[in-house]
């Protein structure tokens, strides 16, 4: 499976976070919080 | 991982705050972070969730699940550490500096902070033909990003700030053994940052079965199938 591109929300305090979602939306959702040095999003390119 | 998890779940994967393609925040704690990913769970209007928690992810992933542990679906726990026991020997710099916030206390934390170990955290104490699975060679995309501007500070006062972290064990424990969240625990055993916890008495995690491999830290997802003892 290949990732969907990383998506950006802009905080209230006006950052930026990025993010990515994968698989089918009705599936139960698991929330991943990864640690150093957090390699999510860039592993998505 | 996510390709993988996604086949079983509808996967979100923030980059924290400070990290990978994350801006650096205003204000670098483990709660401000964890401001930042619930209201992206907020903006996202997400319920129920299981919570994947990895390294210092775990104070951002606990904080949220003990603020909202109605909304636990259960726990996926890789080298996170929530106990005094999981402290292994490198981070006696770290416990000497929280005690002694000196500069110089400081700056006997930061030995890890290197290229060297980076890679270690994939790699240490593989077999050869395990670690041959893993593609390409992450850690130097790990180490670029960890350069950019304000990431290396980010992490330096989050080292520091994992204080607070350890300052909420007695809450967590306490979240634990009320909510008794499902949970399932990997742990690569060469870990040298967390290490695998004791029993705790009363915790159904602690009672439950864990998975421990003969891994690094990130590439115990990546185990042989026969590589895994439970414990």
């Amino acid at each position: 499976m290949k990732l969907p591109a990383p998506r950006q929300m802009r905080l209230s305090g006006g950052t930026e976070l990025a993010y990515v979602t994968a698989g089918d939306p009705s599936n139960p959702l698991c929330f991943s919080c990864m640690g150093f040095p957090a390699p999510h999003v860039h592993s998505a390119r | 991982m996510i390709p993988e998890l996604a086949g079983a779940a509808y996967v979100i994967a923030p980059d924290l705050p400070g990290h990978g393609q994350s801006d650096v925040p205003p204000t670098l704690s483990f709660a401000a972070i964890s401001e930042a990913i619930s209201e992206l769970l907020a903006h996202l209007e997400i319920g129920r969730r299981f919570i994947h928690i990895h390294g210092w992810g775990a104070a951002v992933g606990l904080q949220i699940a003990t603020q909202a542990p109605e909304l636990v679906s259960g726990l996926i726990i890789q080298n996170a550490n929530a106990h005094r026991t999981g402290f292994g020997p490198v981070w006696d710099a770290v416990l000497k500096f929280w005690s002694e916030p000196t500069k110089e206390n400081e700056a006997a934390t930061t030995p890890d902070l290197t290229f060297e170990f980076t890679r270690e955290q994939y790699t240490a104490g593989l077999p050869e033909e395990v670690a041959a699975t893993i593609r390409g060679e992450p850690w130097v995309e790990d180490w670029r990003v960890m350069n950019l501007h304000g990431r290396m500070e980010t992490h330096l006062a989050l080292i520091g700030d994992y204080k607070s972290h350890a300052a909420r064990f007695d809450t967590i424990a306490a979240y634990l053994k009320r909510w008794q969240p499902p949970a399932l625990m990997l742990w690569g055993r060469h870990d040298p940052i967390s290490i695998s916890p004791k029993r705790c008495p009363g915790c159904r995690i602690c009672r439950a079965r864990k998975r421990i491999f003969s891994t690094a830290d990130i590439s115990c997802l990546r185990p042989t199938p026969n590589q895994h003892s439970p414990s």
